[in-house]
């Protein structure tokens, strides 16, 4: 599923995207805050881990049709970095992150 | 406990997708801010330019965005826990059922109004004797590993690694405190 959720998030990213300034609008954020609900902290993260990894290798499924690592380091890269911590930054263990034995 | 499929319902709803929203905006906050920080730092924008076109001309887009994940979320609940996290098992796993549940155990479930509606069947719970006898009439065997909990018949879980390292540690405690006056012994099974 969290496989599922980063193409979701590639397809999202490379067929919506109108550039505005620098920073392209995409419905990314949309799909990232979304993928954190059903898949929580752990696969959320995960989920966006792979889809800017596979964008760093230049596969391109980022804004625009682009990718690689200088997408990633480049001015808008911040916001690609931050999607694995906002897919899990919208939600959180339930019990503090405790286990029951 | 079988649960049914989670409902969502009267205030509890808006509480629930307030609650959500406020966790997708704590995404969507961390995501501006790494974004415009990165921005400014690669481009040498001054941080108020920076913020503008980083943040400003987002932000009600972004939190319509928010809106949108947080409706198809809740939505999406019922459908989502069942496959996922059959015998609701696991249904605390699931972020959003995480968040009604916790609404739901503060107030809703001192009222009628609970934001999860567990199946309502009328159970007779069994008493200590009752289990007693259903050992005695051969209902249950030395062999099964069951025990009564809260008045119902449950299978006992596997002993974890954290169970097995508390009862060690248990027996470690008190062997010393005894000495020969009675014998302590972690369970063999």
């Amino acid at each position: 599923m969290a496989a599922v959720t980063a193409v979701v998030t590639a397809v999202v990213a490379a067929r919506i995207a109108i550039p505005i300034f620098r920073v392209p609008f995409t419905l990314q954020v949309l799909v990232v805050i979304l993928s954190g609900f059903p898949l929580g902290l752990r696969y959320g993260a995960l989920a966006q881990a792979i889809y800017v990894l596979v964008g760093a290798i230049g596969v391109p499924v980022f804004a625009e049709f682009s990718g690689g690592l200088d997408r990633v380091l480049g001015p808008t890269g911040g916001y690609l970095l931050s999607y694995p911590i906002a897919a899990s930054g919208g939600t959180r263990r339930p019990h503090g992150g405790r286990r029951r034995s | 406990v079988e649960r049914a499929a989670p409902t969502v319902v009267g205030a509890g709803r808006s509480r629930a997708l307030w609650a959500s929203f406020l966790w997708g905006c704590a995404g969507l906050a961390v995501i501006y801010a790494i974004g415009a920080t990165r921005l400014a730092v690669v481009t040498d924008l001054p941080l108020a330019v920076a913020v503008a076109q980083g943040i400003l001309i987002f932000v009600l887009f972004g939190l319509i965005k928010v809106a949108l994940a947080v409706l198809v979320a809740v939505a999406a609940a019922p459908a989502i826990i069942p496959s996922r996290y059959k015998g609701g098992r696991r249904l605390e796993a699931y972020p959003v059922s995480a968040i009604l549940l916790e609404y739901t155990s503060r107030r809703e479930k001192r009222t009628t109004g609970g934001l999860f509606v567990e199946t309502q069947v009328a159970r007779r719970r069994f008493t200590v004797e009752d289990y007693h006898r259903m050992a005695e009439a051969g209902i249950l065997h030395e062999a099964d590993r069951v025990e009564l909990v809260w008045g119902e018949i449950v299978e006992m879980t596997l002993i974890g690694s954290r169970d097995a390292m508390c009862v060690i540690r248990l027996n470690r405690l008190l062997a010393p405190l005894v000495r020969e006056d009675a014998l302590v012994s972690h369970r063999t099974r």
